[in-house]
């Protein structure tokens, strides 16, 4: 089963020449406000670019296989923003990164903004879900 | 065949934006609303009105913010301001590395 590394959101993800990989601003807490203070709508979502990275280890058994990474974001309410699967196969003796850049970033609701992740082979779930949390306020005061 | 509305840029309308046919999401009809308005007018106005869909009951997740920014319009998304904070506790630990000639001068000294 293969062993997550990293998983993490970020405002960017740099790979150099020599494919050393750095993330730039790991997204925690988001302060929203409308220039003219007024409410935001529940719905809003900002034109900001974000990207979810993940970085798995296969075990012996692991290559060959097709995995699935599914990405689900969701609303502070439980309700989904996106969902998203990307196909991938383990390299021999490689670690394997996936990014996925996100347009736009939900901002009406205060509150968790929760990314689940997890695996799927054959159409069934790898392990276990990882989550991420990013606490998302609105300040419509200052 | 799907085609995209040049107003509130969804994608999946069953005929081309013209010929007197209605956006089901902004309700533009082609050929009448855009021979008086232009597309960027109308798409204010869709907007201004709180970019509600028009007609039955929209796709699952629908949400008009992200099919304006993802259909390249992202002027026409709510303003908001973002500000990125951390939530990590006082300092990040800091671990030194020292070489094995600044151990030996420590044990000397």
């Amino acid at each position: 089963m293969p062993k997550l590394l990293v998983f993490a959101v970020c405002e960017k993800v740099l790979i150099d020449e020599n494919k050393n990989i750095s993330l730039i601003v790991l997204l925690q807490n988001v302060s929203a406000s409308s220039p003219d203070k007024s409410e935001i709508p529940r719905n809003a979502i900002t034109p900001k670019e974000w990207t979810v990275f993940a970085m798995w280890q296969p075990a012996a058994e692991d290559y060959g296989r097709e995995f699935n990474q599914i990405i689900q974001i969701l609303w502070p309410d439980g309700s989904e923003f996106k969902k998203h699967a990307l196909t991938f196969h383990f390299e021999r003796d490689k670690i394997h990164h996936t990014r996925m850049t996100v347009i736009g970033f939900p901002v009406g609701q205060a509150g968790k903004l929760t990314l689940n992740m997890w695996l799927e082979a054959d159409s069934r779930p790898v392990g276990e879900s990882h989550s991420y949390v990013i606490q998302v306020t609105h300040d419509l005061a200052g | 065949m799907r085609f995209r509305c040049p107003v509130c840029m969804y994608g999946s309308l069953p005929y081309p934006a013209r010929d007197y046919h209605i956006c089901p999401c902004c309700g533009t009809e082609f050929g009448n609303d855009d021979a008086e308005f232009s597309h960027a007018q109308l798409r204010e106005m869709w907007v201004a009105d709180g970019a509600f869909w028009f007609f039955g009951i929209p796709p699952r997740d629908w949400n008009p913010w992200l099919q304006l920014i993802e259909g390249g319009h992202p002027e026409s998304a709510p303003a908001v301001r973002l500000e990125l904070t951390s939530r990590v506790g006082p300092r990040p630990q800091r671990v030194s590395f020292v070489t094995p000639k600044q151990v030996l001068l420590s044990v000397n000294g």
